[in-house]
């Protein structure tokens, strides 16, 4: 497997003007800031200094000043400063553009770990909290070096393995989530990072926490500069790269697990702000990690000042961090379609590992069985008031029909499309997950029901087909100048991911129902199918799954690469664009069944190849057994496990899914 | 429940028919419903304040720790969660009535295969909950035959209601105007508007609700805790149950202490009340606040 990468080095004209637009640029910013701090203080200006230095007790407006507005500020400088640090420090160690804070799995591991301090443990018990998040921010970076380590922590295995770590505990997160929805409204506001304070406490508890390992990584700093010349080039200065490797990594997830764990997720400042610093000149690496720390503190500051008179209005917050991230997305994608930064991710070229080399017919026949049995066994099996039962009952079947069927046909759709992308790209990362289509279709649903232009089916198929071909536009723009290089597709994904994300947030921090009803559709359950939409989805899915095999020819010479496919008479452009059509179709589809999050669309594909199934046609048909068998088994997991309660089986699906994965990630 | 069967044979609870229009449809009653499940717990609520024992509750465990009171029996059988009721328990129980709010509103049909169902709501666009309570509390009486029921206890509520807030007056405490809120984690909190049920408590008491901003369908405001500082002079009170850590956290700040409020010791614990609740919600709510003033029972910090 080796993917062609392209570093771009593009002298257009706004790389050349880059410099002086940015300084430009953040006087406005110190300007505005100023304008906007003023307004946001209603202190009298002959009583800041006093306010700032010995705040009058009996003076209330003072004492806002004293321990809300200026802590937040603070905090907003802090933050900003310390996930840029940490951002900068990972892209330089990975040396790829697309690690960040939460890109490593760690903003996921630290809200999970608050979740479980908020649930788990007894009320009477004083434990701070932070602790369990520090907790899950290391666990969840622990896991990500594990399943990296035997890769010698390739950067795009460590960028995927970060990836699929946050989604698995972003599910597990939601699965607390639904169960105990009415303890978890502070988590929701922690988790939107909304960056209000009421005393000096967390600033005195950050500063350190960040303070103290930029000190170390500047001592690192020269080891650390000789990693962009290379691995080779590196070790024969006497670099130990592993070693250097491992430590500033450590270093940098400290500070993210601190931040996350005073104020919750921010989105994209540790992504974003390293990036401007490339722009704005900074070439060695101690001055990217110190311009990458100002540019992080002030995009923040002004963030918390834009955002803070608008807080509240309708009776909402609008907490910073999530609003960050809002900004954010479409901010990197602008940049990446101004200047393709350039970016090398080297992908270590992989062998294919085989599990074991199984005959298709033979596979083919096992996977068959085995779907059957479960689909049988979700049909008949279920529970009732005194324990499982063998339910053979029309009434209930009529209940279960619908659900195993949509669980079936949707997993079916999500490998299927996963097969189609994983072919075009040329990239086996690839999934409508990763590559944020489904975010796109959900993102679109979200909108529609928010602003109340959804209620049928066939809306919700609208605007559920406009996000996937928005996502996919914004993917095509990339490829043609990348050729679907796999950092910049997945990076496209994390974008609209993260914009998804950071509305959910936005919306959950309102505690309203309308809100949770949201998450549970965003979570993947089956609950309100319909026979109507089954059979939407059985023709819809069989249609293009017809189409595809009499395609297989175009797909297997897609994976050949671009000259191969066109010496070989196809004109690639064109193929490409009609199978990336067919699977934005296929995604939409099952989406709106089973929600954003599943996982399926990456692993059976991969499933498939482990197995032995290289050829197009033989990886779809066995893919879509085993995405549909993993589909429907989730399901019937999910309504039966804590019944009464149902768990959503898309959530469950990405549990399972990304389990599955990280161990062959081992491999 | 063989006894409660027993007594419903002697007496017949034979009615003639009735047809009940609602939300989203029309209901068919031949004869008065037994086995009755609510989806939600404004409605449980109000059912039992009728003397009507549901007979299924989704989320009873929710129910016993966010509404406490009227007291559900434990013999009440849980149906899942309030966003996604699960059909299957729902189709097993073979229950005689469901009754739903319109936020589960695409949920109608199905219900409705499985028994005749009912859609009532409080918190609605209308943003008018007391109202809204009064009103479907009268619908659930005359599908319960329980009018009478209903209608001494909307009249006794609304006098009770009133009588607290002059006893609040007699006694010189109902001048500065209340916050009601809910803390959310130790930076946070939600206060309730004039067009929650707490605000409408408060309007019908005589007294003043201090938070004049904007609230959503809820009657609710999500705000970060330096809003209370917009009126210092009101009486703080929040709903229970607040965990110790957080309790100490949040009373501890600078800021917290340097609130006129707090200096001046008016702030007041309320004991767990379902903020979304209903009729009975309301005249519990303006109890315990009465309480809390009269015996001065100001939380010291």
């Amino acid at each position: 497997m080796t993917n062609l990468l392209h570093s771009t080095h593009s002298s257009s004209f706004f790389t050349k003007y880059s410099q002086p637009v940015l300084w430009v640029a953040a006087l406005i910013l110190i300007g505005v800031g100023f304008f906007l701090f003023n307004l946001s203080t209603s202190l009298p200006l002959d009583l800041v200094w006093q306010a700032t230095v010995k705040p009058d007790e009996n003076d209330f407006r003072q004492v806002i000043y004293f321990y809300s507005f200026l802590p937040k500020i603070t905090i907003a400088l802090l933050v900003g400063a310390g996930l840029a640090l940490s951002g900068c420090v990972m892209q330089q160690v990975l040396n790829n553009t697309l690690a960040s804070p939460t890109t490593l799995g760690v903003a996921a591991g630290a809200e999970l770990g608050l979740a479980c301090a908020l649930l788990l443990v007894p009320t009477g018990l004083a434990i701070d909290p932070d602790w369990f998040a520090f907790i899950g921010g290391l666990l969840a970076t622990g896991m990500v070096f594990l399943i990296s380590a035997s890769k010698g922590f390739a950067p795009l295995q460590m960028v995927l393995a970060g990836m699929v770590i946050s989604l698995l505990f972003g599910a597990i997160n939601r699965v607390l989530v639904l169960l105990n929805d009415q303890q978890l409204d502070s988590l929701f506001i922690w988790g939107a990072g909304d960056l209000s304070q009421t005393d000096w406490q967390n600033v005195a508890h950050l500063l350190p926490q960040i303070a103290i390992p930029f000190m170390l990584l500047l001592l690192l700093q020269r080891p650390l500069t000789l990693l962009q010349v290379g691995e080779q080039l590196a070790s024969s200065a006497g670099v130990k790269v592993g070693a250097i490797r491992l430590i500033s990594l450590t270093l940098a997830v400290f500070i993210t697990t601190s931040v996350v764990s005073t104020v919750g997720i921010i989105g994209f400042v540790g992504l974003v702000a390293p990036a401007l610093a490339k722009l704005a000149g900074a070439r060695q690496f101690y001055a990217r990690l110190i311009v990458s720390a100002i540019i992080g503190a002030l995009l923040m500051l002004m963030a918390d000042l834009v955002v803070h008179p608008f807080s509240g209005v309708g009776g909402e917050l609008l907490p910073t961090g999530a609003i960050t991230a809002l900004i954010g997305a479409p901010f990197l994608i602008w940049l990446l379609l101004q200047n393709p930064l350039a970016v090398v991710a080297k992908a270590t070229s992989e062998q294919p590992v085989n599990i074991r080399q199984y005959a298709f017919v033979k596979l083919l026949i096992v996977c068959f069985i085995v779907a059957i049995i479960c689909t049988t066994t979700a049909l008949l099996v279920g529970k009732n008031e005194h324990g499982w039962s063998v339910q053979l009952v029309d009434s209930m079947l009529a209940l279960r029909l619908p659900r195993v069927f949509a669980a079936f046909l949707a997993g079916w759709g999500l490998a299927v499309a996963g097969c189609v992308i994983q072919r075009i790209t040329v990239n086996p990362m690839a999934s409508p997950e990763v590559m944020g289509v489904s975010s796109g279709v959900a993102l679109m649903l979200v909108v529609g029901v928010i602003s109340g232009m959804i209620s049928s089916r066939g809306e919700q198929l609208l605007f559920g087909g406009m996000g996937a071909l928005l996502a996919f536009g914004i993917m095509w723009l990339f490829s043609q100048r990348s050729r679907f290089a796999p950092t910049q597709m997945v990076l496209v994904g994390v974008a609209l991911s993260a914009f998804l994300d950071a509305t959910i947030r936005i919306l959950l921090t309102s505690g309203t129902d309308q809100a949770k009803t949201v998450l549970t559709w965003l979570s993947g359950s089956t609950y309100l199918v319909t026979n109507m939409d089954v059979a939407l989805l059985l023709i819809i899915t069989t249609i293009l799954l017809v189409v595809l095999l009499l395609l297989h020819r175009c797909l297997d010479l897609l994976t050949l690469g671009e000259a191969a496919a066109t010496g070989l008479g196809m004109n690639c452009q064109q193929g490409r664009l009609w199978l990336l059509i067919i699977a934005a179709i296929l995604t939409t589809v099952a989406t709106l069944v089973v929600g954003p999050l599943s996982f399926v669309g990456l692993l059976a594909p991969q499933l498939a190849k482990l197995c032995g199934q290289h050829a197009a046609r033989n990886q779809l048909i066995t893919a879509g057994f085993m995405g549909s068998t993993i589909m429907v088994v989730a399901d019937w997991l999910g309504r039966n496990w804590l019944f009464p309660w149902q768990i959503p089986a898309g959530i469950l699906a990405s549990i399972i899914g990304g389990g599955f994965f990280l161990l062959f990630l081992r491999k | 429940m063989q006894y409660l069967l027993l007594i419903g044979l002697l007496f017949g609870f034979t009615v003639q028919a009735k047809t009940i229009t609602h939300e989203m449809g029309v209901l068919e009653l031949t004869k008065t419903p037994f086995k009755i499940v609510a989806l939600d717990w404004v409605l449980a609520e109000s059912l039992l304040s009728l003397g009507v024992t549901p007979y299924a509750v989704a989320d009873s465990d929710g129910y016993n720790q966010w509404v406490v009171k009227p007291q559900l029996p434990s013999q009440v059988k849980n149906v899942g969660s309030r966003r996604e009721p699960n059909l299957e328990r729902l189709t097993q129980l073979k229950p005689d009535l469901i009754l739903m709010s319109s936020h589960l509103s695409p949920l109608y049909p199905s219900l409705q295969t499985i028994a005749p169902t009912m859609v009532l709501t409080v918190y609605n666009e209308k943003r008018d909950p007391f109202n809204q309570a009064k009103k479907i509390l009268n619908q659930l009486a005359i599908v319960t035959t329980k009018e009478n029921i209903a209608a001494q206890l909307i009249s006794e509520a609304e006098q009770y209601i009133q009588n607290n807030g002059s006893r609040l007056k007699k006694a010189g405490k109902a001048a500065r105007p209340f916050f009601l809120v809910r803390f959310i984690g130790n930076k946070h909190i939600r206060i309730h508007g004039e067009y929650s049920l707490a605000g409408q408590t408060l309007t019908m008491m005589g007294l003043t609700n201090a938070w004049q901003g904007t609230a959503n369908m809820w009657g609710f405001a999500s705000a970060s805790m330096d809003k209370l500082a917009l009126s210092q002079q009101a009486n703080v009170l929040y709903f229970g149950p607040l965990n110790k850590t957080n309790k100490a956290k949040i009373f501890s700040t600078p800021l917290w202490r340097a609130m006129t409020f707090t200096r001046q010791k008016r702030v007041y614990e309320l004991p767990p009340i379902w903020a979304f609740g209903g009729i009975n919600a309301a005249v519990r709510l303006s109890d315990t606040l009465t309480d809390a003033l009269l015996t001065a029972k100001s939380i010291t910090k």
